[in-house]
């Protein structure tokens, strides 16, 4: 194995070929035996060791500094992000506050320090909660099929005709704005998509010949369900949830930025629609979070796209 | 083989398959796939079913697994009797009773047959359940399984799966698990197909060695005449959906009765043949379910066809200890037409 590939276009299809096997045969992610041999398989390993890895580590460095943001924020920053000061408002940025301060004089820093919380909360809830049953309802519509699938895949239809974005509205403005109601709302939101592709996997999982080879040995149709059809869905449902990971918190953000959010919690997107008048001369109030916002997505993004091409590298 | 421990009357086959039709139902009009299917299998039995591809073969033992009736496209009719109990008149879930304990099955694709994401071991132990149980006394015979079906190592070869392992291996394992719960029948839709030679010797080998040591009937699908005429103690040949001949190896061999079967052996090469003789092709090619002529579904390739197989379909006729499903089958058995003569054999001269 070359770590190091000059004639990149024979050994990258070879690695695509073996990567091909082994990733698509063997993403039994969901238990400890598999899943030791799974990380220690050559696709993996050759696929660390591709150009793109520095693009890939600033990525995971800043993911991880967003969620130490988000675990410990009094460690990054002294100030209360809820303190106004009317003696310290619109300051630039400078030496006390390093990304400038607000109308209400608190610090923009500390404002988007305690606001990882709300965006990486939205963003990782949402996609186990929309995922989860998105997922559900997609594997077992497909694996039951018949008149059920037909009827939830309509229903499916009808939710996918809408925008996540606009789903997640109707729902947040129908119910109350809390912390909850919002992460109900953008999880519905990732719904659609979720059981859409699942439910496309399971019939094609469950078309497989194995699944005929169990039956024929007299294994009970929930016991394959179980056991086969699902952790041979894992795969994509797991790319799928890092791609939606993204989705979510630019939906999250983009309900609190409308206002529609909880109130008296930070988030990038209530400084965003705060900071929006002045983004003439305050510049830093409405830009710091927004690029925020941009980078996180990106890098959740980028780690998401790395863990396709390793899990499916057949999609790539 | 031991002698089976009988409880019925004698003279009830393991296996009896009677006038088997499976229809796919299109949105213009039924096909018929197999057409009245019909044949026998004794207690420790190995029969072939050959045949080209699209003859009913494979769907022939779909339906015999019940798997064939859970599409919904295709209609299963007739009877398959297993020990006297029809089988198609069973549902699903009295089938599953049946698979894995009564009846296994093997299929053409040995990768393909088992699931990528689970450790051959636990695959195995699965069939497995249907008969033990107790984690130890699965996992002691699942090794114990796994060695009986020639694969070395068994301790270490349960963990791998199945892209680890070759495709014979597979296909070791795949016997393996359809001879878990101890079946009466075995069905094996062209085992071989997907190994290169020196491994479906094996495979063969060991599916008789399965036969002789625990005297189960086999039912081996292939279009391979070769592997026929290794493995099969009696051989049915199927042509566009029906049984056009069937008999024991050795008859069928030297004397096949009906023009098909004559056309398909000497389309076999053959190490030991005295002169170097032209391998010889059936002319033309089977038709689609579709497109199934009238009368004898093989007389626009026959040889011998006259103005009666193209009206009326043939019914099977004893030659000896065979059945043959032509009308001219008594000439050609009492030589009257001579086959090496028919332009199948030699396209230099028209059609008689």
């Amino acid at each position: 194995m070359t770590l190091t590939a000059p004639n990149a276009d024979k050994v990258e299809q070879d690695q695509a070929g073996n990567a091909f096997q082994s990733a698509e045969r063997s993403p039994g992610l969901l238990r400890e035996s598999s899943w030791a041999r799974w990380v220690r398989r050559p696709g993996l390993r050759r696929r660390w060791f591709r150009p793109n890895r520095l693009v890939l580590g600033l990525a995971f460095v800043f993911l991880l500094l967003m969620v130490a943001w988000a675990l410990f924020p009094s460690l990054f920053t002294s100030g209360s992000p809820s303190a106004t000061d009317p003696l310290t408002t619109l300051r630039a940025p400078s030496g006390t506050f390093p990304l400038g301060s607000d109308q209400y004089g608190r610090s923009v820093y500390t404002e988007l320090v305690y606001g990882a919380r709300t965006a990486l909360e939205i963003g990782f809830l949402c996609t186990l909660l929309g995922g989860g049953v998105g997922s559900a309802i997609g594997v077992l519509s497909g694996y039951i099929g018949g008149a059920i699938d037909m009827v939830v895949m309509r229903c499916v239809d009808v939710l996918m005709a809408l925008p996540p974005l606009f789903l997640a509205l109707v729902f947040i403005a129908a119910l109350a704005p809390t912390v909850t109601n919002e992460i109900i709302a953008v999880s519905v939101a990732t719904i659609p998509l979720f059981a859409r592709v699942l439910r496309g996997r399971a019939l094609e999982v469950r078309s497989r010949v194995f699944v005929d080879a169990l039956t024929v040995v007299g294994v009970r149709k929930r016991r394959i369900l179980w056991r086969h059809v699902i952790p041979n869905c894992a795969a994509p449902g797991m790319v799928l949830g890092s791609i939606t990971i993204g989705t979510a918190i630019v939906t999250g953000a983009s309900l609190n930025y409308l206002g529609l959010g909880p109130t008296g919690v930070t988030s990038w997107g209530t400084l965003i629609s705060n900071g929006q008048g002045y983004i003439n001369k305050e510049w830093w109030i409405a830009i710091f979070p927004g690029v925020l916002i941009t980078l996180l997505v990106l890098s959740v993004n980028v780690i998401a796209d790395w863990l396709r091409d390793v899990m499916e590298p057949s999609s790539r | 083989m031991t002698a089976p421990p009988s409880t019925r009357p004698s003279g009830v086959p393991l296996l009896a398959v009677r006038d088997l039709h499976v229809d796919y139902r299109s949105g213009d009009g039924d096909v018929a796939l197999v057409n009245g299917t019909s044949f026998e299998l004794e207690r420790g039995e190995i029969i072939c079913l050959v045949g080209e591809s699209g003859s009913g073969k494979s769907l022939t033992a779909s339906a015999i697994m019940g798997l064939a009736q859970r599409r919904t496209r295709l209609r299963v009719g007739g009877t398959v009797a297993l020990e006297g109990r029809n089988l198609t008149a069973l549902d699903q879930r009295q089938l599953r009773g049946l698979r894995g304990r009564e009846m296994g099955m093997i299929f053409q694709d040995p990768a393909g047959a088992l699931d990528p994401v689970v450790p051959v071991g636990k695959q195995i132990a699965e069939a497995v359940a249907r008969r033990r149980s107790g984690r130890a006394e699965i996992a002691r015979r699942v090794v114990e399984l796994v060695a009986q079906v020639g694969i070395s190592d068994p301790e270490h070869r349960v963990r791998q799966f199945p892209h680890e392992i070759s495709g014979g291996m597979c296909q070791r394992v795949g016997i393996a698990i359809a001879i878990a719960g101890d079946p009466k029948l075995l069905l094996a839709d062209e085992p071989t197909t997907a190994l290169d030679v020196t491994i479906q010797a094996q495979v063969l080998e060991l599916l008789k060695r399965v036969r002789d040591e625990r005297g189960m009937s086999v039912l081996l699908i292939t279009h391979d005449m070769g592997i026929a005429a290794q493995t099969a103690d009696r051989i049915v040949v199927m042509y566009a959906g029906s049984v056009v001949e069937e008999g024991p190896t050795r008859d069928l061999f030297s004397r096949p009765g009906h023009p098909y079967s004559i056309g398909l052996i000497r389309a076999v090469p053959r190490v030991d043949s005295a002169r170097v003789a032209r391998l010889s092709a059936i002319p033309g090619s089977m038709p689609e379910a579709r497109e199934r002529p009238s009368g004898c579904a093989f007389h626009p390739r026959c040889p011998f066809a006259v103005d009666r197989c193209r009206v009326e379909a043939p019914e099977p006729v004893a030659i000896g200890a065979r059945r043959v499903a032509c009308h001219r089958a008594g000439e050609l058995a009492s030589g009257l037409l001579n086959p090496s003569r028919s332009p199948s054999a030699d396209p230099g001269e028209g059609q008689p």
